[in-house]
């Protein structure tokens, strides 16, 4: 993505290289993402994905480079500071135990205010319209460990969006669930984006999700960006080939995405050992 | 930071909000009812520790005791008015603060590991204790510790060996770059636990002869101690549950994982830390007047969780005022029992109890 954008960058990563121990996951990662866009992040398992997103979220620390958000670099933000522009749901959230969806949303505050002040008015009220725009409100007084998958994606994502986040970071939100349910979550998400700006940054694991919701696709492998920019241009038979070593047949758009079925490579390409 | 237009910020008149309000305050009511009915228990366990013991003082002579501190303080008073503010009062307040300290530090370790099973033995304190306690009864010269009374040697070794314990399983589990996790901690506490109980075998049939003393230390009781060792404990309980109250909302955050934690805004391994640290402070602090008093650290908070609340905000103050209730009864009990060790009573209560936990809910 080295075209120029106007705007500044909603975030942008510098060189960003992990370790697990010895060994390199990510070897240096430029990305720039625009404000109030919605990125994909897709490659094959083992590729770096998750990494590179809870390194950008400021989970790991990197071995080298560094991540900013808005400009500003966020190992320089105190864990308050952070989590008051920028919001992770990770790929298997854990439900803690006695608590309800309401007070789950609530803690979404947390970054806001004191432990010894009484929650404000104003963030009740937020915590109330969150519960009604995810469609929480049948199950506001549930205990969280007790809803279905989709519900708890919704959960989550209203807790995610009671810090207000400016970026919202989510590993594989929709993997565990079936295609409607999918659907619904994002096409939450997407309203959302579109009524509040909050620039997204998924892990997708289904590449016609990616075609049919990113604005823009990065494609990892191997802890290397192999193809990053617009999604229509990224998702090509030859990336998905190099990627996910797959014959990719693209059929007649629906609703505007195309769609692809994939069959696997059986002969002589193998650019990997 | 600025708020966000397009999300509206107050609702226009909603019925539910009143409903809401009104759920809240229930609930609320629930709590706050509950610790003043544990504070109660606790005032009426304190009141009977006073009331009764292993010598039989009638009520009238009890109650005409409490009015003659002077003449205590001055050396003089009658039998009644010595045994009521020498060993009866003091050992009413330890009792309670030795349960406060256990049940805190149960809660402070069991949230930050988010394992059921830790208890403030978990980081090696109540061994590290246990053995410097022995080395102060059976080893150490008897010049002593300088600057130390004689009869208070056992508990300043107590809470320096608790507190060093601590430390080395803390600095253990440590790993540069990603700090420390709750498995290497449990981990680093069994091996520390381990390394310091072979030491205290070894002591143990060295000193065959004398070890009979250490036994009794060991099995913890609260007989034979005074003001001075109430002066141990007091502070640090404060210090220790003011801290547990400052961690709740980390705490509540932590369960649901270090990554949301953190995106949260929680500093993770500050919390651990300082979890760790208090939890530590409240255990060496009633180990070293009590010797090792079991089971409340790790069955008080159960208690309270299925009970009450798993909200740290509610269910640490309740777990003070539960484990300082149980450790209590449990010393009148003691006493009318010819002065058995109160760590025998509370793991006789507690262990049946926590079986039956395991046995009604699926705690693991």
């Amino acid at each position: 993505m080295q075209n120029a954008i106007e705007q500044p960058a909603a975030l942008q990563t510098e060189a960003l290289a992990v370790n697990y121990g010895k060994h390199p996951v990510l070897h240096g990662i430029d990305l720039t993402v625009g404000p109030g866009s919605i990125t994909g992040l897709i490659g094959p398992n083992g590729s770096g994905k998750s990494t590179l997103l809870r390194a950008m979220a400021g989970l790991i620390r990197p071995r080298g480079g560094h991540t900013s958000v808005q400009g500003q670099r966020i190992d320089q933000l105190s864990h308050r500071l952070l989590a008051q522009t920028l919001a992770f749901m990770p790929q298997h959230p854990i439900a803690p135990p006695g608590v309800t969806v309401r007070e789950l949303v609530g803690y979404g505050r947390a970054p806001f205010n004191a432990w010894y002040k009484p929650v404000p008015i104003g963030d009740r009220t937020l915590i109330e319209s969150l519960i009604q725009r995810c469609d929480l409100q049948p199950l506001a007084d549930r205990l969280v460990h007790t809803l279905s998958g989709g519900e708890r994606q919704r959960a989550w994502i209203a807790m995610a969006l009671a810090q207000q986040p400016k970026v919202l970071m989510l590993d594989e939100p929709v993997s565990a669930l079936d295609i409607g349910h999918q659907l619904e979550v994002m096409d939450l998400l997407t309203d959302i984006n579109r009524e509040q700006q909050t620039t997204l940054i998924i892990v997708l694991h289904d590449l016609n999700l990616a075609a049919r919701y990113c604005d823009q696709t990065v494609a990892l492998l191997d802890g290397d960006v192999v193809a990053a920019g617009p999604t229509a241009q990224v998702l090509n038979a030859e990336t998905i080939r190099r990627c996910f070593k797959v014959e990719a047949q693209f059929h007649k758009p629906i609703d505007g995405c195309s769609l692809c079925s994939f069959s696997r490579l059986t002969t002589g390409v193998s650019d990997r050992h | 930071m600025s708020h966000d237009p397009t999300v509206p910020r107050a609702l226009p008149e909603d019925p539910r909000q009143d409903q809401l309000k009104r759920r809240r305050h229930s609930s609320i009511k629930r709590y706050v009812v509950a610790l003043v009915l544990l504070a109660l228990l606790v005032l009426a366990g304190m009141v009977a520790a006073i009331a009764l013991g292993s010598t039989d003082q009638p009520l009238s002579q009890v109650i005409e005791a409490l009015g003659n501190r002077q003449a205590v303080d001055a050396g003089g008073g009658t039998q009644a008015d010595r045994i009521i503010w020498r060993v009866r009062l003091p050992r009413a307040f330890l009792s309670v603060f030795v349960g406060l300290n256990l049940a805190v530090a149960g809660v402070l370790l069991q949230g930050v590991m988010r394992n059921p099973l830790a208890s403030p033995g978990i980081i090696g304190v109540m061994a590290g204790a246990a053995l410097f306690a022995t080395l102060a009864m059976l080893v150490l010269p008897a010049g002593g510790l300088p600057g130390a009374p004689r009869e208070l040697h056992v508990p300043v070794m107590a809470f320096l060996g608790a507190m060093l314990a601590a430390a080395v399983v803390f600095a253990l589990s440590w790993q540069p770059g990603s700090g420390t996790s709750p498995t290497r901690m449990i981990l680093a506490g069994v091996a520390v636990t381990a390394m310091v109980g072979a030491v205290q075998n070894f002591l143990s049939a060295y000193f065959a002869d004398r070890i009979g003393g250490v036994l009794i230390w060991l099995a913890g009781s609260l007989s034979t101690r005074g003001w001075s060792e109430l002066g141990m404990i007091w502070p640090f309980s404060l210090a220790g549950l003011a801290l547990a109250m400052s961690l709740a909302r980390p705490l509540n955050l932590m369960q649901m994982g270090e990554d949301s934690a953190r995106s949260l805004g929680v500093h993770v391994q500050r919390t651990r830390l300082l979890a760790v640290f208090a939890a530590a402070l409240l255990t060496a602090s009633a180990v070293c007047v009590a010797g090792i008093v079991g089971f409340v650290g790790l069955v008080v908070p159960h208690i309270v969780r299925t009970a009450l609340c798993t909200n740290h905000r509610w269910l640490i103050p309740a777990s003070a005022l539960a484990g300082a209730a149980l450790v209590g009864w449990a010393d009148v009990a003691a006493r009318q029992l010819g002065e058995m060790p109160v760590g025998v009573l509370t793991a006789a209560i507690g262990g049946p109890y926590f079986v039956f936990l395991l046995y009604k809910t699926k705690l693991i």
